[in-house]
């Protein structure tokens, strides 16, 4: 019955933060943006979410082998679980 | 990157009036002073990666072109004029300016102009047909804008069929079969990279390889990957459990590739299509589990040695719904993977059975990405993974970039995993770099792993992990190049794990604490 409490708890917990950091994004989404000339910091190569490899952060394939919840969205290596019936 | 997607706005609007200084003089510039020719604008900003190689291309192409051949085939001159949108930092300006050799420069306080003439981000291209205009009559009309650089070969196009009020004599027209000579169609960008990562602790090493090469011409783009990664493990079977298992040195090889293509729809849309392969064990706690299985049923009817390998698909949308700020992509995978199965002895069948051996994988997601201000850049991703037999994953990942300083950057992510009915996975971490010398950075960064556990299945052995803590903290060595950077980073990692339960006791050695040591190597370039 705790195990099924704290589940619970979890799962009211996390609802509650997808909600809030949808909202968020979305509400600020909406706000305006600096101008083009404006965005001399924002530009910079170690400011954007660059897909080069030498622009990667804290970004560890091999990390996410044990640590399950930083993989992305691969199959077998998301699931977790191998012997799962 | 600030330029937008590129767009030809084929019009005949007038174009607004100007007087502009120039760039180091302050002499006034003004429209009216280009009656009679065809002016070209090329915003740039010295931050703008991509302006870079558009007026590194103008020039020759345009500039230079037109003035050794006095003008158009028709015999209307052109002259460009490269507009500074950025007036501070005037020493990365003139360092710009002499880097792709633009001749006549005027800056745009403001970026006044650019606004007026609804330039969404830069390059930004503009061709004005002054030919009926006087120094009376001001009458110039805005014949192409593009933000976005098409190449010299469109401009050409453009400025080739301007004619002058009064026909040419005859004769110079012959001039137009040969003007697209040597133009360039739109800049051809190919970009590569190798990475390299390795793990490393007492009893198991890791190594990943990474070659990846890619090239864009206009709005299409094309990317391929292999990935070459080794594992080697020193398997040490729980004795208290598994009376049966011995110690053996386990090495792997996991192949990968995959190619990936983006195909730009009119302005804003992105339409994005790749597909994958693998061979070999995706992690090593997976082969340590397959190496078990084999030590226990190797000689039982009904085993057979796993071959883990899989493919995948994906395809995805991206709107740009803010020019330069705001993006939005979509995208849905589907993976297929088969897997090294467990395996128990079932007494009626007097064999082995294995439990299921090919996963499905359905996963949704949603990409947002914001300029919020001058200094903060965020990236929120929200993921759904729907798996063969399992519970709905959910997750999501943030990342906020904001710049500190002229050389400070500061980035926090984070993210949450929910996987019923027990899994719950969070972290968060922060990078702190810092630009010591131009195009030198250094970072020191941290990051806290947490999770519940896998799930337990129903056999009497799970394989399941407990639950796991991770702390990492590192440093790191950037060169931000123009067209080469290379990132190096070095970072010990502890992982703790709660207490194995008892029915994961078999793989106590494999799910118990260790400290790593991370290293990180990766070179991209531009051709």
């Amino acid at each position: 019955m705790g195990n099924i409490n704290s589940a619970v708890r979890y799962r009211q917990k996390f609802d509650v933060v997808l909600v809030c950091a949808g909202l968020i994004t979305l509400a600020l989404a909406g706000c305006s943006s600096p101008a083009v000339r404006q965005q001399r910091l924002v530009a910079k190569p170690n400011m954007t979410f660059s897909d080069a490899a030498a622009f990667q952060y804290n970004s560890s394939r091999l990390m996410s082998q044990q640590a399950t919840g930083l993989a992305g969205s691969v199959g077998s290596q998301n699931s977790g679980c191998t012997s799962c019936r | 990157m600030v330029a937008t997607p590129a767009g030809l706005h084929a019009e005949t609007t007038p174009a607004p009036a100007f007087e502009l200084p120039k760039w180091e003089t302050n002499e006034k510039v003004r429209l009216p002073d280009f009656a009679g020719q065809i002016v070209v604008l090329d915003f740039f900003a010295y931050w703008c990666v991509p302006c870079r190689r558009a007026s590194a291309e103008i020039e020759p192409g345009i500039h230079k072109f037109y003035e050794s051949r006095h003008g158009n085939p028709n015999n209307v001159p052109v002259r460009v004029v490269a507009v500074n949108i950025e007036t501070a930092n005037p020493q990365k300006t003139a360092q710009f300016i002499k880097e792709v050799g633009a001749d006549f420069v005027v800056n745009d306080r403001d970026a006044a102009l650019l606004t007026k003439l609804d330039g969404a981000g830069t390059p930004f291209i503009v061709v004005i047909d002054g030919t009926h205009a006087t120094k009376e009559r001001s009458e110039f009309h805005i014949i192409y804008k593009s933000t976005g650089f098409e190449g010299t070969k469109k401009l050409r196009q453009v400025i080739d069929a301007v004619k002058p009020p009064a026909a040419p004599p005859e004769g110079k027209s012959a001039r137009a079969t040969a003007v697209l000579e040597h133009a360039t169609g739109p800049p051809v960008v190919r970009k590569g990279s190798v990475a390299f990562e390795a793990m490393l602790s007492s009893d198991i090493q890791l190594t990943t390889t990474t070659f990846d090469y890619g090239q864009q011409q206009g709005g299409t783009e094309w990317n391929i990957h292999y990935t070459y990664s080794t594992y080697g493990e020193d398997y040490a079977p729980f004795k208290q459990f598994d009376f049966l298992g011995s110690a053996e040195r386990l090495d792997e090889d996991y192949h990968s590739g995959g190619a990936s293509v983006r195909q730009k729809l009119g302005d804003r849309f992105t339409l994005s299509g790749s597909g994958g392969f693998y061979s070999g064990f995706t992690d090593f706690r997976s082969l340590w589990l397959a190496n078990y299985y084999k030590q226990q049923f190797n000689f039982v009817p009904g085993y057979s040695r796993p071959d883990p390998q899989g493919f995948n698909a994906s395809t995805g949308l991206r709107w740009e719904y803010q020019p330069t700020t705001g993006f939005i992509e979509a995208t849905f995978l589907y993976a297929n993977d088969e897997i090294a199965p467990g395996y128990e002895f079932e007494p009626t069948l007097g064999q082995a059975v294995h439990g299921r051996d090919i996963l499905h994988t359905y996963s949704p997601s949603l990409k947002l990405e914001n300029v919020l201000t001058t200094r903060v850049r965020t990236l929120n991703e929200f993921q759904l993974t729907l798996t063969s037999d399992r519970q709905p994953r959910y997750a999501y990942r943030g990342a906020v970039n904001v710049a500190l300083g002229e050389r400070w950057v500061w980035r926090v992510t984070g993210g949450y995993t929910q996987e019923d009915p027990t899994l719950r996975a969070w972290h968060v971490g922060a990078t702190l770099e810092c630009e010591v010398a131009p195009r030198w950075l250094v970072s020191v960064s941290g990051l806290y792993y947490r999770d519940t556990g896998e799930i337990e299945n129903s056999l009497f052995i799970s394989t399941a992990a407990p639950g796991l803590r991770t702390w990492q903290g590192g440093i790191g060595l950037r060169y931000a190049g123009v067209k080469s950077s290379f990132h190096i980073a070095f970072a010990p990692v502890w992982s703790e794990y709660d207490p194995v339960q008892v029915g994961t006791r078999p793989f106590t050695n494999l799910y118990r604490d260790r400290t790593w040591y991370s290293v990180q190597a990766a070179w991209s370039f531009e051709l």
